[in-house]
């Protein structure tokens, strides 16, 4: 470590959504891993586990989150707490739950679906230390995100909320992410553009490495969930009149004319509605110049 | 016991065999033969200077044995119980080098009773060594009558009628081994056709057939046992208490062996992460590094250390010294105790489902090697120093591996990179399936086939591993010249055809489709020569008929020629006459000037009448034979 400042207290923050606890109590024991590794290398001082659980019915009952509880420090965390939220506040929503009821002065925000290396949290600790660095953002294994970034600086578009991490003063500053308008999609890259609004870099860092379980087709793409279209398309939409551009509004909405599924159709009407009753969110100023609207993208993809 | 045992000695045979082990391992001294019947070993024995003693039961080999001044004794072993004390009783106090059980184990209903009493005698003797002689009934030509369906038990032999117990090499180390024998020596007698080998034009028997060939093949997968008839080995008492075996434990599902020289720790970081977020924790990871140095290894050690718990006990880091890409793949699979075992080297990463896909396929049909769908990208390592990713994708997933297995393909070329099978272990620790350490390259195509022609291949369809294509060189395809690919391709095919071709049920139809589509080809291409011979020879015509009237045209042309020729010397005459005209007209006009020249110095000194006789001179002239020009110009 370079910087005089002493190493910081880490939360790592993951919403739970019907997760298998089998996993969930695998995922604790490599955050733990990753933890022992940014403890004894100086990178933190602790490293405490929020779990927040969106599921109807509780991932873990209290007598299992007690014995979890018991067993963070073996884990090597300062400590491990699950809360049942008993209602879906979606990810950024839960996020945003987890962050409130922390001290810690760095928040990383992590997927149920993933799993750490070892090596992740010094990684991304490291990157933290620069203050020009709002958001620091993990690279997926095995299919890595093909949006660009500069190979040198790593600064990028946006960060995936698979595994990204900032310190609270700035999740603070931005106000956390936006749940009411992005309840399940793009909330990351909304939390990205306000952070490169407010004049923080966003950062891509390759050596933080994190599993994130995405599957392949036969055709060789990602297996998209079955959500994904309606709640992407709606987020666009919201994305695009909250940073400026109206004309990606009208050419989106041209697009469900003329080529959208039902699921598109049903994320235009509740688009409308949601105009209808003036709850879109309100044009920021300045926003086109950190908004990147690259074809379907949010981002420049290299492939 | 009867005539039917009273066999000769002879040095080639088993009991050749028993001498010479006998020579190797005992001291001199005395040699008790337990069941010794008729004793054939006595005589040679007793010239390499031990002292024989027979014990049986049977009196008629006894008198024989003492008819040849052989020491002999009666005992009857089926009352081993005092064992001991009947073997100090014929032996007194004169050291015992060696016992001999020869052909007796196999007639003995109480083979644990009769171990365990010939361990104490072997104690209070001093420790002798055992030396002894049983029948493999694991020789090849046995398996080969069961799969006919045959068990024909005869008078003698290796299913000799009085024999109540049956040993292979396994069974007899076992019982060996459980009463404190450990072997020290062996000299098995082979034969390559037992006395069981009848009716030998059987094709599961004959040599020449195809059947008798393949199960031969697969029992000398098996172990080096299959033409052994009988097991002749020596063995002493260990030292010390027998060990007691725990049960073993639980083997996982999948043993998976990654393969890392450790000089690429970002990848492997990323190969291991896969591994400990597969769905199925239900596999151990034998993680083999190969030929590095020793600080390299500690690196990839503390790498591994540095997971959670509950995956670096499923871990366990090998360090491989020496030979090719497959020795450490070898020693890895010397340890796999999985049901199933995967491959991946540091380089490859893939989804959570791999394992889980590979279980599927085995719970869809277990026992054959399943096959997953691997995935390629290109990849680079990052030129600029100041870069902060180590390697970047280029690309996005490309499908450039078969969806699915073909037996006849992969006969030609590889279509499976090795981290997306995985084979039954039980053909690694059963028949000894191992990489061929004698190949640079493609180790694992040539692993693969000889597996999948035993097993078969269950194609699980899913893409779920992602082969890396580094641009700008590193790996094995490109560091490897096209000449040693050609040849290991070459070896490969060499190999299979040492014996005959197994191929899954289905297959006949499409061999017959290959080489019906081949013999088309051909008639196609029987077709496509003859109307080139067609064409070949309407080109030839043409170029007759072309040169016929290139000749004729030529003869015109000659013919022409000569006619010119002919009309120029005709012409002589005429060209003599014009000629002659030219000349008589320069005559001629020389004269006109000398005319006009005369004239005109005539005209000068006497003008009138020499302008008169002038002018009659050239009316005169005008009359004679001048030309037009000569006129004009007057």
């Amino acid at each position: 470590m370079t910087t005089e400042r002493p190493a910081p207290s880490v939360c790592v923050q993951i919403v739970l959504f019907h997760d298998p606890p089998g996993w969930v109590r695998r995922l604790a024991g490599a955050v733990g891993a990753a933890a022992r590794q940014a403890i004894a290398t100086g990178a933190a001082t602790t490293v405490e586990l929020a779990l927040g659980d969106c599921s109807d019915d509780p991932v873990f009952d209290a007598a299992t989150a007690a014995t979890m509880a018991r067993e963070a420090e073996s884990l090597g965390l300062a400590s491990l707490t699950y809360e049942h939220f008993r209602e879906n506040l979606g990810s950024g929503g839960g996020s945003n739950r987890l962050a409130a009821g922390t001290t810690a002065e760095i928040l990383v925000v992590l997927n149920p679906d993933t799993y750490p290396a070892p090596s992740l949290l010094v990684e991304l600790l490291a990157e933290l230390t620069d203050p020009t660095v709002g958001i620091a953002e993990a690279r997926q294994v095995p299919l890595e995100h093909p949006k660009a970034f500069d190979l040198v600086t790593g600064d990028t578009s946006w960060a995936s909320g698979a595994c990204l991490s900032l310190r609270r003063a700035v999740f603070e500053e931005l106000g956390g992410f936006d749940a009411e308008h992005f309840p399940l999609y793009c909330d990351d890259v909304d939390l990205s553009w306000r952070a490169r609004l407010a004049g923080y870099r966003v950062v891509h860092v390759p050596r933080a490495v994190v599993f994130h379980d995405k599957r392949i087709d036969l055709d060789h793409y990602v297996v998209p969930a079955t959500t994904e279209i309606r709640s992407s398309t709606l987020a666009r939409l919201l994305l695009a009149t909250r940073y400026g551009r109206p004309d990606v509004v009208e050419e989106t909405i041209a697009f469900v004319r003329a080529a959208g599924g039902d699921d598109h159709r049903r994320a235009l009407a509740e688009y409308r509605a949601r105009a209808a009753a003036g709850r879109l969110p309100a044009p920021l100023e300045d926003a086109a110049s950190v908004a990147e609207f690259v074809g379907p993208h949010y981002a420049t993809h290299r492939f | 016991m009867g005539e039917r045992y009273r066999q000769a000695f002879s040095w080639d045979g088993v009991y050749g065999r028993v001498v010479r082990l006998v020579e190797r391992v005992a001291r001199p001294g005395a040699v008790v033969d337990l069941g010794c019947g008729w004793g054939a070993v006595a005589e040679p024995l007793s010239e390499l200077g031990f002292h024989y003693v027979g014990l049986d039961l049977d009196q008629a080999g006894l008198d024989d044995l003492r008819s040849r001044g052989f020491e002999a004794h009666e005992l009857d072993l089926r009352a081993f119980g005092d064992l001991t004390a009947c073997l100090r009783q014929a032996v007194g106090d004169r050291e015992v080098s060696a016992v001999l059980l020869l052909d007796v184990l196999e007639h003995v209903p109480e083979t644990a009773e009769l171990l365990s009493a010939l361990g104490e005698a072997v104690e209070s003797l001093g420790g002798p060594r055992i030396v002894l002689s049983v029948p493999n009934v694991a020789h090849v030509d046995l398996g080969a009558k069961l799969v006919s369906g045959r068990w024909d038990v005869t008078p003698t032999g290796l299913l000799d009628e009085t024999h109540v117990r049956f040993f292979t090499s396994a069974t007899l180390d076992t019982a060996m081994g459980r009463h404190g024998f450990a072997e020290v020596a062996r000299d098995d007698f082979a034969l390559h056709h037992s006395d069981q080998h009848f009716p030998g034009d059987h094709p599961a028997l004959a040599d020449a057939a195809p059947l008798a060939g393949l199960l031969r093949h697969a029992r000398a997968l098996a172990d080096g046992h299959g033409e052994v008839n009988q097991f002749v080995r020596a063995y002493e008492r260990a030292s010390g208490a027998v060990p007691e075996t725990g049960p073993e434990p639980e083997p996982p599902f999948l043993t998976v062996v990654v393969r890392t020289q450790g000089s690429r720790p970002e990848s492997l970081l990323e190969t291991l992460v896969c591994l400990a977020a597969q769905t199925v924790d239900d596999l151990e990871v034998l993680l083999c590094v190969h030929s590095s140095h020793p600080e390299v290894a500690g690196r990839v050690r503390s790498l591994v250390a540095g997971f959670a718990r509950d995956f670096t006990e499923r871990v366990e880091v090998l360090e491989v010294e020496g030979g090719g890409r497959a020795r450490p793949l070898n020693a890895a699979l010397d340890r796999a105790a999985g049901r199933y075992v995967a491959f991946l080297d540091d380089d490859d990463v893939v989804t959570a489902n791999w394992a889980e896909s590979f279980r599927a396929g085995v719970d869809a049909m277990p026992g054959r090697v399943v096959r997953s769908v691997t995935v390629d990208r290109r990849v680079a390592r990052a030129d600029d120093p100041a870069a902060r990713a180590p390697h970047v994708s280029l690309g996005g997933l490309e499908a450039t591996h078969a969806e699915t297995f073909d037996v006849f393909e992969h006969l030609v070329t590889n279509r499976t990179p090795v981290c997306s099978f995985a084979v039954p272990g039980v053909v690694v620790r059963e028949l000894g399936l191992r990489f061929r350490e004698d190949m640079a390259v493609q180790e694992d195509w040539d692993f693969l086939l000889r597996a999948a022609l035993l097993c078969g291949v269950l194609d699980t369809r899913r893409p779920t591993a992602i082969y890396h294509r580094w641009e700008g060189g590193g790996a094995s395809l490109q560091s490897v010249g096209r000449e040693v690919w050609i040849s290991t391709r070459q070896s490969i095919l060499h190999h299979l055809d040492g014996r005959p071709l197994l191929l899954p049920a289905g297959h006949a139809k499409r061999l017959a489709d290959h080489v019906r589509s081949s013999l088309s080809l051909g008639d196609e291409l029987d077709r496509t020569r003859q109307e080139l011979e067609r064409a070949v020879g309407a080109m030839h015509e043409a170029q007759v008929t072309a040169r016929e009237a290139r000749v004729e045209a030529y003869e015109r042309v000659k013919a022409a020629m000569a006619d010119r020729a002919r009309a120029w010397r005709e012409a002589e005459h005429l060209r003599r006459d014009v000629r002659r005209a030219l000349e008589g007209r320069d005559r001629a006009e020389a004269e006109a000037t000398r005319a006009r020249v005369a004239l005109e110095a005539h005209e000068r000194s006497k003008l009138g009448r020499a302008a008169a006789l002038a002018r009659r001179l050239a009316v005169r002239l005008r009359s004679g034979p001048v030309t037009g020009r000569s006129r004009r110009r007057v």
